[in-house]
């Protein structure tokens, strides 16, 4: 998954991301150039724009507006009690409902970015894909809960068992104490 | 610190195809609705004109001067919808009769179906191109140019551009101002700063066009026109069946050419913007050395 970063306050949240494995485009430079340069669209190089605006530029605003227009799933947070009003009035029109706003502290703002690219990461278009071969060996009454488990459902036994691991993953407040630690 | 608001004017002279009988209360409505432009700037609309491109004529380009000289105060930048049609010499025009506003100028429109078809990415909508061009219009810089496509091109050097899908103009024998690339990017040729702001109301729009071609038969009535503008030559300015007339002819032409009596030869600038500049120089004068001056004298950025 690849993230458009527009934020020069929160400088950790690049580490986080990167930890996450998100690939994270921070500057102009960091965008490719197409040989056939009218063609490539700007936006269409990464999967989602990640803004803080608390103060927000031109440049900022222009993007947001864009990102609105592409339908891009954004999310855009602000500093608790400095909010932006007038541009949070018009993020918070119907037309502009792939942008998430949140009012962070510096306490919460990884909070807020794990749980947006989680978000991200549900839907099947961001789904990341299993490339790990992994042999587990397994008990015979293992194998026949597996197979009772998944009669009628449509996903295979793995499937299930990566779902599992991927609860137990977002329950582990140890684990998720750890990769905030960077 | 808030970002201070840009005020933009956005005015209709038709060019967009998707706005089915556009009337000022569409306008309004649409940009109301079309509220990403809000977000980059306060964007008031002037309906000027509702026709087509193939249509427009001087009393529209008055108008349009008018409309912009009277607002100049009021308004950050102008944003100028055109059909692609004549839309290169309107804008040069423009250029010409508003010199140094100290304010950018952007035409811009819908272009046409084949193109439109060739462009299966999102981002290239007119939407985007009208936030593009609302955003550029609160840009720093003092230009009347041309963007129906990723390029920035300064309006009097505007030529079209057969081999582009995507963008039917290109820049003549200057690089563009900027482009749509990677969000709005201007070039170090973009003009910021402006004095002598100059703004004219006349041109003179009695002068007859000539496109020769081989066995062309002369219109026997020149003389009823103020000026003549004749495209194309390379190696001689006039045919010899030329008539000797008393008003001044000027002669587009890809090479320098020798010029005599009442010819005007010109050879740095593209012919749209040599006939325009030609009928707002006639309403200068009609001293031919003061017109010959003038056609050699680069006042918006036309001449190469």
């Amino acid at each position: 998954m690849k993230v458009y970063l527009i934020d020069p306050i929160n400088s950790r949240l690049l580490f986080l991301l990167k930890k996450m494995g998100v690939e994270c485009l921070t500057k102009k430079e960091d965008f490719a150039s197409s040989p056939h340069q009218i063609l490539f669209s700007f936006f269409e190089q990464f999967d989602a724009l990640i803004v803080e605006a608390t103060q927000p530029t031109q440049e900022i605003m222009y993007l947001l507006a864009q990102a609105i227009l592409q339908g891009k799933p954004t999310l855009c947070y602000y500093q608790k009690n400095r909010e932006p009003r007038q541009l949070l009035g018009f993020l918070r029109r119907p037309e502009a409902k792939n942008i998430i706003t949140k009012a962070y502290t510096r306490n919460t703002i990884e909070n807020i970015v794990l749980s947006f690219i989680n978000i991200l990461s549900g839907t099947r278009r961001f789904k990341e894909k299993p490339t790990i071969r992994f042999t587990l060996r397994l008990t015979s009454a293992i194998e026949r809960y597996l197979n009772w488990k998944i009669q009628g459902k449509d996903i295979t036994k793995a499937d299930f068992l990566r779902e599992m691991v991927e609860k137990e993953i977002n329950k582990d407040e140890k684990y998720q104490a750890e990769l905030k630690k960077g | 610190m808030a970002v201070k608001r840009r005020k933009v004017l956005l005015i209709y002279c038709g060019g967009v195809n998707l706005w089915p009988k556009p009337t000022p209360k569409f306008l309004q409505q649409l940009v109301r609705d079309f509220f990403q432009l809000q977000m980059v700037a306060d964007v008031d609309t002037f309906f000027l004109w509702p026709g087509q491109g193939a249509d427009i004529n001087f009393t529209v380009w008055k108008k349009l001067v008018k409309t912009i000289a009277s607002q100049v105060k009021k308004y950050d930048g102008f944003i100028v919808t055109h059909s692609l049609d004549h839309v290169l010499f309107t804008a040069a025009m423009i250029s010409f009769l508003l010199q140094n506003l100290g304010k950018p100028i952007i035409f811009t429109g819908q272009i046409g179906r084949k193109i439109y078809q060739a462009m299966p990415l999102k981002s290239m909508l007119f939407e985007t191109n009208l936030l593009n061009a609302t955003v550029l219009a609160t840009s720093n810089f003092c230009e009347t140019v041309l963007f129906y496509g990723p390029r920035i091109i300064r309006a009097t050097r505007g030529q079209w551009d057969y081999s582009s899908e995507l963008d039917p103009f290109s820049s003549w024998q200057m690089n563009k101002l900027g482009n749509t690339q990677f969000s709005l990017s201007l070039s170090k040729e973009v003009r910021r700063k402006t004095t002598g702001k100059k703004i004219f109301f006349d041109f003179c729009h009695n002068i007859k066009i000539l496109h020769p071609y081989p066995n062309f038969t002369l219109p026997y009535d020149l003389e009823k026109y103020e000026g003549v503008a004749v495209k194309g030559f390379l190696e001689k300015p006039l045919p010899e069946n030329f008539p000797k007339l008393k008003i001044p002819v000027l002669v587009h032409s890809l090479t320098e050419l020798p010029y005599k009596n009442n010819i005007i030869t010109v050879s740095n600038c593209t012919w749209e913007t040599a006939v325009t500049k030609f009928m707002w120089a006639l309403a200068q004068t009609r001293d031919i050395k003061k017109l010959r001056k003038i056609m050699q004298t680069n006042y918006v950025g036309e001449l190469k």
